[in-house]
């Protein structure tokens, strides 16, 4: 326990101001420690304010009260360092090429033009898209978008990825290929990663661990160690524990989206 | 698919005047002169000098409407971003956007004359406001998601305006400009008019000739010019902008 996780929440508490009465409460103390080179993920009814903790770790939202820390440091409220978010529906600029796009931060960040354009050409062949990078995102598939967006990450080489429910606008199949290939970058150079997801198996499939958050205020129900080894095999899906683990987990959600706001808090 | 519609374009085109020579002649040059008499009147009209007036008019409706994209587009995108200015100017450009820039004239005069100030001004008056509203449109319609993007990334205020606002105001920039520029002719042509020079003066004149051949004539040129600098304008907004088309429609 002597070196610092790499990302750390201190009852991290937000409410939204209401115009008629109480301040929504959307979170209530979150209090989380993810170690360095984690896939964590984290799961939980809709509205449960998801993306609201990942913007708060990302920096661009603000909370009400408690601290983020990224290797010990607090960035609460600072967006841009050693983060990089990959965004549910990929955000890409309309008016830049994929490669464009994923110079983009590189360029914010104030790396000189040539060397961003070298490095973003290298995450685009990551993720497969060197035929592309001269393509403007609506000549892309909806696919092919998240892979930019994802390039468009990994490109500032954060030391944490956040990633926002960024397959569930896809189809099936895509969605698939999206996680084993996911899979693969991440098992090459492991980052940190928060991910957000609405989809059990996905969440099996990719986590170390699993959060699993309950809804109204937002809170921590429970978390769980996912016990298969890595490299992961799409086969494991088959199998008996991972079938068992997602019943478990089925049942933890539907706790948590039927309890009492004065359960909140409850150990994990 | 814009190669397809050109025979039908130009089918239309035949037909419309077909029957406008159809009908002209029917009715005689004193009526509606059909467009054989029309074609026939420009050899005079330019020994009358219609092609300097044109260019003059032209320039001054130029040095109005270069005006109003320096003050609207600002204006406009100040008002989209600022809470403050939108509370400030929203009730002015609700007011000069319905005004009637006719009614504008006989107050113009006194204060401007009948020369370039005052055909400028009139200009001026007749488009600043149509591009501020796109502008002002733009500017708050600027998806925050894109600017939730910039954040995340890190980037300044300045930074955000500069590699995400600007360019996603560019296809409302560019709908501004032309519309803006129709404004702009139609008041060049009323200002003329108004005070009986130059290219409007001859339109004005033209309307006491025997025949409307003249009149017809100086129509048609001025709507060609007017459909000419628009389409100019929109190839521009494509050249500069690859994507401006694409992400109109797959909006
Ligand atoms: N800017 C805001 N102002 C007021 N309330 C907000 C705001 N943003 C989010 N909320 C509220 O916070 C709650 C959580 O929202 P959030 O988007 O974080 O949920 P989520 O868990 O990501 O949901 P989903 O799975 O549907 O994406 C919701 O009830 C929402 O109404
Ligand atoms: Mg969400």
């Amino acid at each position: 326990m002597s070196n610092t996780p790499k990302l750390e929440l201190r009852e991290v508490s937000k409410s939204f101001p209401r115009a008629s009465g109480a301040p929504l409460t959307v979170l209530d103390r979150i209090a989380l420690s993810v170690p360095d080179q984690e896939f964590l993920v984290i799961l939980g009814p809709s509205g449960c304010g998801k993306s609201t903790l990942l913007k708060i770790i990302d920096g661009t939202e603000p909370c009400t009260t408690g601290t983020v820390l990224l290797d010990g440091a607090d960035v609460t409220g600072r967006p841009g360092t050693g983060r990089a978010m990959v965004f549910q529906g990929a955000d890409l600029l309309p008016w830049q090429t994929a490669l464009g796009n994923v110079m983009f931060g590189l360029i914010l960040r104030g790396v000189p033009k040539a060397e961003a354009r070298e490095r973003a050409m290298r995450y685009l062949e990551m993720v497969g898209l060197t035929a592309f990078a001269d393509s403007y995102p609506h000549q892309l598939s909806g696919g092919m978008q998240q892979r930019v967006g994802i390039a468009r990450a990994l490109a500032v080489e954060p030391e944490l990825l956040l990633m926002d429910e960024p397959f569930g606008a896809l189809d099936v199949q895509t969605r698939d290929l999206l996680q084993e290939e996911l899979l693969r970058i991440w098992e090459r150079d492991r980052k940190t990663v928060v991910f957000i997801t609405h989809s059990i198996e996905e969440a099996i499939y990719l986590g170390d661990r699993i959060v699993v958050m309950g809804a109204r205020p937002g809170r921590i129900e429970t978390v769980l160690q996912v016990p298969f080894p890595r490299p992961r095999r799409e086969s494991i899906r088959d199998e008996p524990e991972f079938r068992a683990l997602r019943r478990q987990i089925w049942d933890q959600l539907k706790v948590g989206a039927q309890a009492a706001p004065d359960l909140a808090g409850a150990p994990a | 698919m814009r190669r397809d519609m050109l025979p039908w374009n130009l089918l239309g085109i035949v037909v419309a005047l077909g029957a406008w020579e159809i009908g002209g002649r029917m009715l005689g040059d004193g009526l509606l002169a059909p467009p054989s008499s029309v074609l026939a009147a420009f050899p005079a009209l330019l020994r009358d000098g219609m092609a300097e007036a044109l260019g003059t008019a032209m320039l001054q409706m130029l040095v109005g409407y270069a005006c109003a994209l320096l003050v609207g587009i600002p204006l406009g995108v100040l008002m989209g971003r600022s809470r403050m200015a939108d509370r400030l100017l929203h009730p002015w450009l609700s007011m000069l956007l319905v005004t009637s820039t006719a009614a504008l004239v006989p107050l113009f005069i006194l204060i401007f004359g009948t020369g370039m100030a005052f055909c400028g001004a009139l200009v001026f008056m007749a488009s600043a406001f149509y591009i501020m509203l796109t502008a002002y449109q733009g500017a708050r319609g600027i998806d925050r998601r894109l600017m939730a993007v910039a954040r995340s990334f890190g980037a300044t205020r300045m930074q955000a305006f500069r590699m995400v606002l600007l360019p996603g105001l560019f296809p409302y920039l560019v709908t501004g400009a032309r519309v803006g520029l129709v404004h702009a002719i139609r008041a060049m042509v009323m200002a003329q008019m108004f005070v009986m020079v130059g290219f409007g003066g001859l339109i004005a004149q033209s309307g006491f000739d025997a025949s409307t051949a003249g009149l017809l004539a100086l129509l048609v040129t001025i709507m060609l010019v007017s459909l000419a600098l628009n389409r100019a304008l929109d190839a521009t907004g494509h050249r500069l902008a690859p994507w401006y088309r694409a992400s109109k429609a797959g909006h």
